[in-house]
């Protein structure tokens, strides 16, 4: 074998994806922001929504940029206040941003112009508040222009909706009740946005990947909008024991639509450590993207959200799609407490070698 | 080397000896060892080119022009098409100077080299190029290993693409030079043409972004970097790899990766059912054309209508089969399935699911300028006819090779020319597979840029316009007149769907589908009469009848022969049992038994609270069927699995297999959990289930206590429709539901009802599938007749409704005020 074409043997952009040395999840008790930096965060209602910029002007950082994305349809236990207060308190400088969930659209890209207009030195984001489907838009968007550093930033909650006992007195045998949806109800539609829309594998058949939840209407929403012909679930692990029950409850929650599929693949992965995700993803490319038109719902857990965002910043040859919720239960019924923050130093610079193709 | 190379300028103007009329007049290019000019000959209009090297630059004695001269010759030898002639060598000086060169005069072919096109037109690069250069590539080696021989210094650089507007045969437009000169210039780099033509080959793929490559060119892609590139290029041991250094075996197996890509295909696609209820939509099945074939039944109800010349709007519920028989008419899956001999062919129908308009064009609104009006349109056009193109490619070269290659060049030259595409140059230009490969790239054009259509600073040109298809499929029809002539296009636009294809895309893309033609016809299907817009951008309201015909499948088996429903039916399940191998049923009557329905009886019993199985029998599974398929497939496949699955089918040979009480309770259970679904639907799911909830206890009381008219026998009341009065008048909001109810169609509209006092209005059958849910009968004798006031609360305050129009005993009269 020649050894100088092997050297410089050829890679598909997966696969440069897949060589990147990606970062684990640092514990942190705050993000180290500079004046010349900036904090994107989301004014949701849960409580770590705000705790990053609480513990950040807490330990006395002050003088950075703050982004606020409000949610629109808004509801009244969104810790808008909350935050601008904060931010008040610690002289930042702040702008805001309306995030309509329905009519996600273009997102990505005012944030983008925000920022780089401003020319921060490292532009951290806040995702504990943030809807999955803008996770990955604010990604892709971020990325795929940014100069410089990106840290992603996410608070843990203490617990998750719902409880154990709480799910198995809804579930008990004989109850005829429809199934109740934890994280959210009802669907508003199955979202797709242009940004992060693919016009690739004409007329092949759909391949849908998406991440099974308590919320069951999303994905049995997307199967009946969708009808793929192909499906992969990726399953969520939780890092942590006292929840491993989470995964069979989802399942029991999802089985009626999980039971008529044919051809299913279901995979594992954890909901904290993004990498498992990403390289699961990364595999049902490199297998699949020859044949089908791959189509992914970020519907799992925040992480896995990072992941797919990740992942679609290099591969917009995969169309995203999520089944925007119609409504969000009470916040008491929702993630409660803090656990632990938690920041990844993103490798921008790889992410964007991985995107540029030697055809550009 | 490059440092001995001569000025350039003394030699233009010049002649050389031997070559009395021809003037050196440019420099085409210079590399390591010389430069190249072109010299012509005014009189004979003849040119040549010129390779001057300097005697410098040789490794071999000076003067020694024989040398040259046979190394000229073993070229000259060669029989490749693709070998650049020497015509002599000949010793030159360079004028006013003392610099003594050799002058290689060979032919001159028009063109550049591989290296300049690669920098110059690195977008004009494709797998189909890519193919034809190794291909090229390949036979030259042939040659060379047969005779022993190599060239030695292959490289971008010496390998001319060649540019002819003429060139009607199959002559190689990859064109090898140099030959001879590695051995005269003494070059100590590797000699492995092998290599040379691998490190060629890296430097093509990576001109290609394989993201936005189509599967069989990334499936191709794949091979030439893993196989090809990895493998078989680079390594020299044919007992480790049997292709190395094998040009016949790599060009074979280049040539059989079409081939092999649609094998993989077929082989990772469905192919079989595992149980005969697997797979029961068409989605499900995916590209698995074989498995389509053996499941689709031409029984189906309005086939002849479909396949019509005319443009039509196609409605019917989920599930009824639309996009079935969409692709089941399509020229793909003909091909696919072995049933495209031409005598049968009599359209080609393309097939096109609208799931990728949404994902390009989700929440489509108007433009306020108009140039960007034609960016979807554009979108749609170039999908449309790259794939039709596609088809009829394989077609053509399957059944009228000659003709399509005779008029391949034509077609493409003219699609060009009418598209206002400048040519390229490139060797596969004529090739239909590069028009098409050219209009996928405008796919994505079109949709980037739709991103910024609101954007005013941003320029919007050369989108197509809706008249630019119609000229395409008529230059497609002319240039191929032998094989369609009398064959017209069919368009299936699968899922045309409002909310998904907004109404305002809608209005736009109309302008094309609503086109009347002679030949080109376009087929679209909507999931129900109020998810397409009737009308275009300029408000036109399109006519059902003038601009398109309109079926609703749906409506067809409500009001259809129920006998030509049930053979439908019967057939359909055949099909699926004798799929499966050893199952132990043939027959819906085997499994379900059969009894002519009596709904008088039933009614009967309902009032008598006789305990009875009122929803047994395959009579009953037919009636249930408002078109909606699958959910028919899921109702049988739930019986026998409340049964006790195949295996307790297996252990009896009782007729019918399922005992009706136990069909009864299946299927009581299947209409309840469709109930439930659609409390889930996105939107208004919990108010259409109210809506339709109240209208189903209204007509089960009327069923117990109101006595049907114009009947002797005076038998209960049997409604599951509603019918209004007069003209219907809505609020939005009750308006709204409606349309939802339609949508999903919980609720299937006859668009020409007859009202009881003599208007035409609309009547809203209730789904069949629903009708055991409510205790209620298929008998379609009466209508629940409303005033308009009363759909209204029907529609918005469902519980008042019930309220007051439920019989609780046969005195109660209607309580809502007349207005």
């Amino acid at each position: 074998m020649n050894s100088h074409i092997s050297e410089n043997s050829l890679l598909r952009p997966d696969e440069k994806l897949s060589n990147v040395v990606w970062p684990s999840l640092q514990e942190i008790a705050f993000p180290s922001l500079g004046t010349d930096d900036c904090l994107l965060v989301c004014a949701g209602f849960e409580d770590r929504a705000i705790e990053t910029l609480r513990r950040t002007c807490e330990a006395g950082r002050t003088g950075f940029s703050l982004g606020i994305i409000k949610y629109r349809p808004r509801y009244s236990q969104n810790r808008i206040e909350e935050l601008r207060t904060i931010g008040q308190s610690a002289d930042l400088r702040v702008d805001e941003f309306v995030y309509d969930r329905k009519n996600p659209s273009g997102m990505g890209e005012k944030l983008r112009s925000f920022t780089q207009k401003q020319e921060f030195d490292r532009v951290f984001i806040d995702i504990s508040g943030m809807s999955r489907l803008l996770i990955v838009q604010i990604l892709v968007a971020l990325i795929s222009e940014q100069s410089w550093p990106i840290s992603l930033i996410y608070g843990e909650a203490e617990e998750y909706p719902p409880s154990k006992d709480e799910f198995e007195q809804d579930n008990k045998d004989g109850n005829t009740k429809p199934a109740p949806s934890y994280l959210s109800s009802g669907i508003f539609e199955i979202a797709a946005t242009p940004e992060l829309s693919s016009v690739s594998m004409l007329g092949e058949a759909i391949r849908l990947v998406a991440f099974p939840s308590f919320a069951h209407e999303q994905l049995s929403n997307l199967i009946q909008e969708l009808q793929p012909t192909y499906t992969e679930f990726i399953h969520g692990i939780p890092p942590y024991q006292k929840n491993e029950w989470r995964k069979d409850a989802i399942n029991t929650l999802n089985s009626l639509t999980l039971k008529e599929l044919r051809g299913k693949k279901e995979h594992n992965a954890s909901t904290l450590d993004y990498r498992e995700t990403l390289h699961r993803l990364l595999k049902i490319y490199a297998e699949r993207s020859m044949f089908d038109r791959l189509v992914i719902a970020p519907t799992g857990s925040k992480m896995q959200a990072v992941a797919v965002g990740l992942f679609r910043s290099v591969l917009h040859d995969v169309q995203i799609v999520y089944p925007t919720p119609q409504t969000f239960p009470k916040p008491d019924k929702y993630t409660s407490g803090f656990r632990q923050l938690y920041q990844i130093d993103l490798p921008t610079e790889a992410i964007k070698a991985c995107a540029r193709s030697s055809a550009d | 080397m490059r440092s001995r190379l001569p000025p350039t300028k003394p030699f233009l103007g010049k002649k050389i000896d031997g070559y009395p009329n021809h003037v050196i007049q440019n420099l085409v290019g210079s590399g390591h060892n010389g430069h190249v000019f072109r010299a012509f000959d005014e009189s004979t209009e003849s040119k040549l080119a010129f390779k001057v090297v300097p005697f410098n630059n040789l490794a071999v004695d000076k003067d020694q022009q024989q040398v040259y001269l046979n190394e000229a010759k073993k070229a000259n030898v060669l029989q490749h098409p693709a070998v650049v002639k020497y015509h002599n060598v000949v010793p030159y000086l360079v004028p006013d100077t003392s610099i003594k060169c050799v002058v290689f005069v060979c032919d001159y072919v028009e063109g550049k080299n591989l290296r300049d096109y690669i920098r110059q037109k690195r977008s004009d690069i494709d797998i189909s190029f890519i193919e034809k250069f190794l291909l090229t590539m390949f036979g030259l080696l042939y040659e060379l290993k047969q005779r022993k021989y190599q060239h030695g210094d292959l490289h971008a650089g010496n390998i001319l693409v060649a540019i002819s507007d003429f060139d009607m045969d199959a002559q190689p437009n990859f064109w090898v030079t140099d030959f001879g000169i590695r051995e005269l210039t003494g070059s100590t780099a590797d000699t492995n043409d092998y290599l040379h033509i691998a490190r060629i080959l890296k430097e093509l793929l990576e001109c290609l972004d394989y993201r936005d490559c189509g599967g069989c060119d990334r499936y191709v892609y794949n091979i030439l970097k893993q196989d090809f590139l990895d493998r078989h290029l680079t390594e020299s041991d044919t007992t480790i790899d049997p292709l190395a250094c094998n040009p016949r075996a790599l060009a074979n197996k280049l040539r059989s990766l079409s081939d092999k890509y649609q094998t993989t295909t077929n082989e990772t696609t469905v192919a079989k059912l595992t149980t005969p209820f697997d797979y029961p939509n068409c989605e499900q099945i995916g590209n698995s054309n074989l498995l389509l074939k053996n499941l689709y039944s031409d029984r189906l109800l309005g086939l002849s209508d479909i396949q019509a010349r005319s443009n039509l709007m196609l409605t019917g519920p989920r599930g009824c089969g639309k996009t079935t028989v969409f692709r089941a008419l399509s020229l793909e899956y003909l091909i696919a399935t072995n049933n495209d001999n031409p005598n049968d062919i009599n359209y080609i129908g393309i097939y096109y699911r609208c799931d990728d308009l949404y994902f390009s064009f989700p929440r489509y609104k108007l433009p306020k300028r108009t140039a960007a009006l034609d960016v979807p349109m554009h979108f749609l056009i170039v999908t449309l006819l790259a794939t039709a193109l596609e088809q009829i490619g394989v077609w053509a070269k399957k059944y009228f090779p000659n003709e399509f290659k005779k008029k391949e060049e034509a077609l493409v030259a003219d699609l060009q020319g009418l598209f206002g595409w400048v040519q390229s140059g490139s060797p596969s230009e004529g090739q239909l597979a590069t028009i098409v490969a050219k209009l996928k790239k405008e796919r994505k054009r079109a949709a980037e840029k739709q991103r910024f259509a609101h954007v005013l600073s941003q320029p919007i040109k050369g989108y197509f316009e809706p008249g630019i298809m119609i000229e395409a499929c008529q230059l497609i029809r002319n240039n191929f007149s032998f094989f369609l002539q009398n064959r017209p296009f069919h368009f299936f636009i699968d899922d045309y769907s409002h909310p998904k294809i907004t109404q305002e895309l809608q209005a736009n893309l109309n302008r094309l589908f609503m086109h009347r033609s002679a030949d080109v016809f376009f087929k679209l299907s909507t999931e129900s009469p109020v998810s397409f817009a009737r009308h275009d951008i300029d408000d036109k309201k399109f006519v059902e009848g003038r601009e398109f015909d309109f079926i609703n499948l749906g409506l067809r088996y409500i009001t259809g022969k129920s006998n030509r429903l049930l053979e439908f039916l019967e057939d359909l399940f055949s099909r699926r049992f004798h799929e499966v191998t050893g199952y132990p049923i043939q027959t819906l009557e085997q499994l379900l038994g059969s009894k002519r329905r009596n709904e008088n009886e039933t009614a009967r019993a309902f009032r008598k609270k006789k305990d009875r199985e009122n929803y047994a029998y395959k009579e009953t599974v037919a009636a249930m069927c408002s078109g909606d398929i699958h959910y028919i497939i899921r109702l049988v496949s739930r019986m026998v699995d409340d049964y006790g699955g195949e295996d307790a089918l297996k252990a009896s040979n009782a007729v019918p297999r399922i005992p009706p009480s136990q069909q009864h309770r299946s299927i009581r259970a299947a209409a309840g959990a469709f109930m439930e679904s659609i409390r889930t639907l996105p939107g208004k799911g919990p108010q259409l289930t109210e809506a339709v909830t109240a209208f189903g206890n209204v007509a089960h009381s009327y069923l117990l206590y109101e006595t049907s008219t114009n009947e002797e026998s005076k038998p209960p009341h049997q409604a599951s429709r509603i019918e209004p009065y007069g003209t219907l008048r809505l609020s939005d909001e009750a308006q709204e539901i409606l349309n939802e109810l339609l949508r999903y169609s919980v609720l299937i509209e006859d668009p020409r009802g007859k009202s009881s006092r003599g208007n035409i209005v609309p009547r809203f059958y209730l789904r069949r599938y629903l009708i055991p849910h409510f205790h209620l009968t298929f008998s379609r004798r009466d209508s629940l007749q409303l005033e308009n006031h009363q759909i209204e609360s029907l529609l918005c305050e469902p519980k008042t409704f019930e309220k007051m129009m439920s019989r609780g005993d046969p005195n109660q009269e209607d309580l809502f005020l007349d207005e």
